[in-house]
Parts: structure tokens; C-alpha cells; sequence
């Protein structure tokens, strides 16, 4: 049975690493700021918590999406309304 | 209803926390508050990781490997440790072909030991501690022989065993310190057809002969097969009080040939087991279900040991297993089968009177039908003890085969074999950097952008228009007042989230 199951998730996981890789990078994490705009965020920073507010943000965001996918399978298996 | 809620919220909240390690923007030292997230992130990554399989751990696996001193024949190359790879054993001698192998040591229940990869090389010497040895070989094909070094010398005649987690198999080593290959086990050993080659004694190396007989599982569920392949081509012979060479070699013998004649010198046919208790009486156990049709048992002239009874029993010693006819001879170039006690039944034709049936006419006839009636009779009676024969054997062969089925189900079943999560390890850039999976990570980078380290205003106010004296507005000097206005921003911004957050607690409302 074990090596039935080694078998099967060799397959899975070489199948999944070459889809993987022929898809293309991010665009998105290539983009970089300007000098000036980064002596300008610092100003920014000094008033305004922009790091801690940034931070949270993601923390936020991440947990209303858990929140979201939760409650979506929840309402498909009839738990809540 | 609120149970469910909120252990779905508590869920939530670790799930937060553990994928927030891994998409965290930027650094943020000053706040106690992401600082003990951090911590928490990371005992949780930790955790999961180590869970699912995913720690990259495995070199400790190494402290498992005991000094174990791998040495090349004839002192070539000395490998003093751990796990070797590559053309180390690249060697020949004259009856050794060292190949290219990986050669592992490792320790099993105290012992060490070494193993050898691929499993068809012909292996290795292995340096072991006074009067031990084990050595780890698995499904080896062809010989195995290890030759053995020790820095103190073996006493004479040593019992050796290559313990395996799945077999345990006797070593019968040749000790040629006087050109006479001589038997190491004195009392209980398992002899081998194969003679010692005068394997040369000296420099305190002794030369041992690993062959697949006498091996034993230690765990039913593991692969109880012969260390070696060709296992259809050797047997062993286990001799209880009495040490006798078995082997070809001139001294003296025995040899087994089936049917097919494809008996030779240097290889034997299907593995038997002979026990004597020198009682007289020889009794042939078949160590496997051997399809044998006549089995041929030769005394290559022990004097003193002689068989005046045969009993030839299935492996297990309960019954005869396809051995039809047995015949014993003192000649080994004997393959005349006219003295073979034959199996086969005869009916005596044997009648006791005549009948005269020529002429014609009528009239009365005379005579004894006794004779007749009677080895009639005698021949319907063998025959049909024949045919219960016949169908009590084929009984027997069908029972062994649901047997078989019933065994190869079960050992499906029971394979013990460990399910090995490595395959499932992925790069995690495969997965963060490659669109669109990278969606989660892609905001995450490009909310960073706007995450720099806090710099104070400070400008020049040309009021006067007297650049001598420009008037510079430096509001570093309210760095400290402004971490506390910021520590309260960050405060009202959290407690303004919250507040807002509580619409997503309503189930029934909408997206």
C-alpha cells in the first residue's frame, strides 16, 4: 500500500512542478519606485505609520479572504445561510 | 451555530497568522505587537512544515552511520567514512570483479554495516571490530564475498551472520592460512557446494563467502527473498553432528539433479535441505515447492555415511510434494534411471486359464474364470485408487493456489512500506513568483514599495531672501514625540478595522 501511495504522489508532485514552471513570472513583482519617490515616502513614514498600517493590511486582507473561502464552502455544504 | 462560528473564526485567525509569515511586506521592528507575530509565524511554519514532511532535515539521518572502514581489495583506495560514491571500487583481482558502485555504511540495532548500490556489484571489504560482524547486503545478484579485516585477528573458526532488517543469512567463511580451505562453523554450519578457491590467509584477512542458505526473516512483512539472485541455482546443505565439505571439490558430496539434467558442476539445481541425524536414515526436505519429477540423490562415497532409508518430505516436512521416484547412487556420473523406484503402479496380467474360441457350432463351454475375474478386480481397485489419487493431488494444487492468491492479497495489504512526503516538497518561488498563483504575493510586494524608514521634514525657508542665512525648518527634534503619534495612529487605524470588521461576522449579509 505505501509504495502504491509513493507512487501516486511522485506523479502528483512531478506533474505539478512542471505546470509550474511553463507559466510565466509576475509582472507585478518587477515594478521598482523612483529615488525621489522613495525620499518622499519617507517623509510619509515619519508622519504616518505607512509599515505597521501596510502590514496589518496584508493581515487584513489575508484573513477576510480565509474568512470568504470559509464561509463559501460553509454555505455550499447548507452550514449557515 | 456560534460554536461553529467561532471555531471557524479561531481557524481563520492561525491561518492568518501562518500565511502572514510568508506574504509579510516589509519589516517592521519598532512594534511589539508584529514582532510577537513574527515569532508566532514562524513557530507555526515550523510546525506545519515539519508535519507535512517538509523539512529539509534528513542530512542528520548521518549520525546514524558508524565508523565503518571500506576498504578496496589489495589496499587500493581506503574510504574512511560515510557514504561513498562513485567509481571507488573500480578494481579487479583474480576472482573478483569490483564495479562501479556506491558503497553506504550505516548502523542497524548496533551493528554496522555496509550496503552496496547498485545491488549487482560484486562488493566490498568491510574493517569490523573483534569477532563480529555484520554486514548489510540486500537482493545482492551473483556472489557476494566481503573481505574482512580486522587489526586483531579472528580466532578460528567464527560463526558469522549478514543481518538485515529482513533476513538473517549464516556466513561461511574459508580460512586458507595453510592452502586448505577449511569450514568455519565447527558444528552447526551451513555448508556450501562452492569450495574456498584457496583464498589466500594473510595480513589478518579472511575471506567470506555469503551464500543464500540457511537465512531467516526477522519480520514476516518484509521481502524474505535470497540475498542473492540466482537463487534456482544454488542450494545449501546443513549437516547436524558431523562436519562434512559438501562442496564439488573431490572431498566428497552430494549433488541433486531433476529431471531435466541441467544439473553441472558449478551450479546446483533447486535449493534442498539435507538434514542427517546419522540414524541411518537421510530425509530430504525441499526448502521451497521445487517442481521436481525425479529427484537423483548421489553419495559421492562417504564411507561412513550411507542412507539406508530415503524420505523425501515437502519443505515444511509434512508430505512428499511432486517427487515421484527416488533413486539413490554411489556414482555421480550415473544417469541410468532403470534402478529408480518407480511410483508407477503395475497390474499383473495374469490369468489362470485358456479359453479356445475357434471352430463353430454350438455346445457348452468349460473352464476356470477365476484367475481372470480376480486381476480384474485387482486392476479396478489400483485403478481407481489411481483416480483418487489423481484428484486428490489436483485438490491439493488448487489449494495451493487460492493459497497463493490469499498470500499475495494479504501482502498488499501489509506492505509496511513508509509513505514518503518528500516528493510533495515544492520550490516555494515555483509558486509565489509565477502568475497568477503570485496574486497573494504580487500585493503583498507591492504594498512593500511603500514601506521606507521614517525621515524627519527638514527644508530650507527663503523668507528674507538672504541666502546667508537661509532658515532651515529641521523637525527631526521631534522624532520622539512623533513614534508616539504614530504608535496612536497605528492603534486608531487597528481599532477603526475592527469596528468595521464586524459586518463580516454577519453571515447573512451580503459579499
Amino acid at each position: 500500500m505505501g509504495k502504491l501511495i509513493n507512487t501516486i504522489l511522485n506523479l502528483l508532485s512531478k506533474a505539478v512542478k512542471v505546470i509550474l514552471v511553463l507559466l510565466p513570472d509576475s509582472p507585478f513583482q518587477k515594478i521598482q519606485l523612483g529615488d525621489g519617490v522613495k525620499s518622499f515616502l519617507g517623509v510619509i513614514n515619519w508622519v504616518v505609520p505607512v509599515g505597521e498600517i501596510v502590514t496589518f493590511l496584508s493581515l487584513y486582507i489575508v484573513a477576510v479572504s480565509t474568512w470568504y473561502g470559509v464561509r463559501w464552502i460553509l454555505r455550499f455544504t447548507k452550514y449557515i445561510q | 451555530m456560534k460554536k461553529i462560528r467561532n471555531c471557524i473564526i479561531s481557524v481563520m485567525l492561525i491561518l492568518t497568522f501562518t500565511i502572514f509569515g510568508i506574504s509579510h511586506p516589509c519589516e517592521v521592528k519598532a512594534n511589539p505587537l508584529v514582532a510577537g507575530y513574527t515569532i508566532g509565524v514562524a513557530e507555526a511554519i515550523a510546525s506545519l512544515l515539519m508535519l507535512a514532511g517538509v523539512s529539509g532535515l534528513k542530512n542528520g539521518d548521518t549520525e546514524h552511520y558508524a565508523n565503518c572502514m571500506v576498504t578496496a581489495y589489495k589496499g587500493i583506495r581506503t574510504v574512511p567514512f560515510g557514504v561513498v560514491q562513485g567509481n571507488v571500487l573500480n578494481l579487479t583481482s583474480d576472482f573478483i570483479n569490483f564495479v562501479e558502485g556506491n558503497v553506504k555504511c550505516f548502523q542497524i540495532a548496533g551493528d554496522i554495516g555496509c550496503n552496496v548500490d547498485p545491488k549487482s556489484v560484486y562488493p566490498m571489504s568491510v574493517e569490523v571490530p573483534y569477532g563480529q560482524l555484520n554486514i548489510s547486503s540486500y537482493k545482492f545478484t551473483g556472489y557476494g564475498i566481503y573481505q574482512v579485516t580486522t587489526k586483531n585477528g579472528l580466532s578460528p573458526y567464527p560463526q558469522f551472520y549478514v543481518n538485515t532488517p529482513s533476513w538473517t543469512c549464516p556466513a561461511y567463511a574459508y580460512l586458507s592460512g595453510d592452502n586448505t580451505t577449511k569450514p568455519v562453523s565447527a558444528t552447526n554450519g551451513y555448508f556450501n557446494k562452492n569450495n574456498g578457491y584457496g583464498l589466500t590467509y594473510s595480513n589478518n584477512t579472511f575471506y567470506i563467502y555469503v551464500y543464500p542458505s540457511g537465512f531467516q526473516t526477522n519480520k514476516d512483512s518484509y521481502y524474505a527473498g535470497y540475498p542473492f539472485a540466482n537463487t534456482i541455482d544454488r542450494f545449501s546443505v546443513k549437516v547436524m553432528n558431523s562436519i562434512r565439505n559438501m562442496a564439488y571439490n573431490g572431498y566428497g558430496g552430494y549433488g541433486f539433479r531433476d529431471s531435466n539434467d541441467d544439473y553441472d558442476s558449478s551450479y546446483g539445481t533447486p535449493p534442498i535441505n539435507l538434514i542427517s541425524n546419522h540414524d541411518g536414515g537421510c530425509v530430504f526436505s525441499l526448502m521451497d515447492n521445487s517442481n521436481f519429477d525425479i529427484l537423483k540423490v548421489y553419495d559421492y562415497g562417504f564411507d561412513d555415511f550411507s542412507c539406508t532409508n530415503l524420505y523425501i518430505n515437502n519443505y515444511d516436512n509434512t508430505k512428499i510434494s511432486n517427487v515421484t521416484s527416488v533413486k539413490v547412487s554411489t556414482d555421480a556420473t550415473d544417469t541410468d534411471l532403470s534402478n529408480v523406484v518407480s511410483g508407477a503402479t503395475t497390474i499383473p496380467v495374469d490369468s489362470a486359464g485358456t479359453i479356445d474360441l475357434t471352430g463353430t457350432g454350438t455346445g457348452t463351454q468349460t473352464g476356470d474364470y477365476t484367475g481372470i475375474l480376480n486381476n480384474i478386480w485387482t486392476g479396478i481397485q489400483t485403478g481407481a485408487t489411481d483416480i483418487v489419487n489423481a484428484i486428490s493431488t489436483a485438490l491439493s494444487g488448487v489449494s495451493t493456489g487460492v493459497s497463493s492468491i490469499a498470500s499475495a492479497i494479504s501482502g498488499f495489504f501489509t506492505d509496511t512500506t513508509d509513505i514518503n512526503t518528500d516528493s510533495l516538497n515544492v520550490d516555494v518561488d515555483l509558486v509565489t513568483k509565477k502568475f497568477p498563483f503570485s496574486g497573494p504575493w504580487d500585493v503583498s510586494y507591492l504594498l512593500g514599495l511603500f514601506c521606507a524608514d521614517p525621515v524627519a521634514p527638514k527644508f530650507t525657508l527663503d523668507i528674507w531672501h538672504n541666502k546667508a542665512q537661509p532658515v532651515v525648518v529641521d523637525l527631526s527634534i521631534y522624532n520622539d514625540l512623533m513614534a508616539v503619534v504614530r504608535q496612536f495612529e497605528f492603534i486608531g487605524f487597528v481599532c477603526l478595522f475592527v469596528w468595521k470588521s464586524r459586518g463580516l461576522m454577519n453571515t447573512e449579509g451580503g459579499d
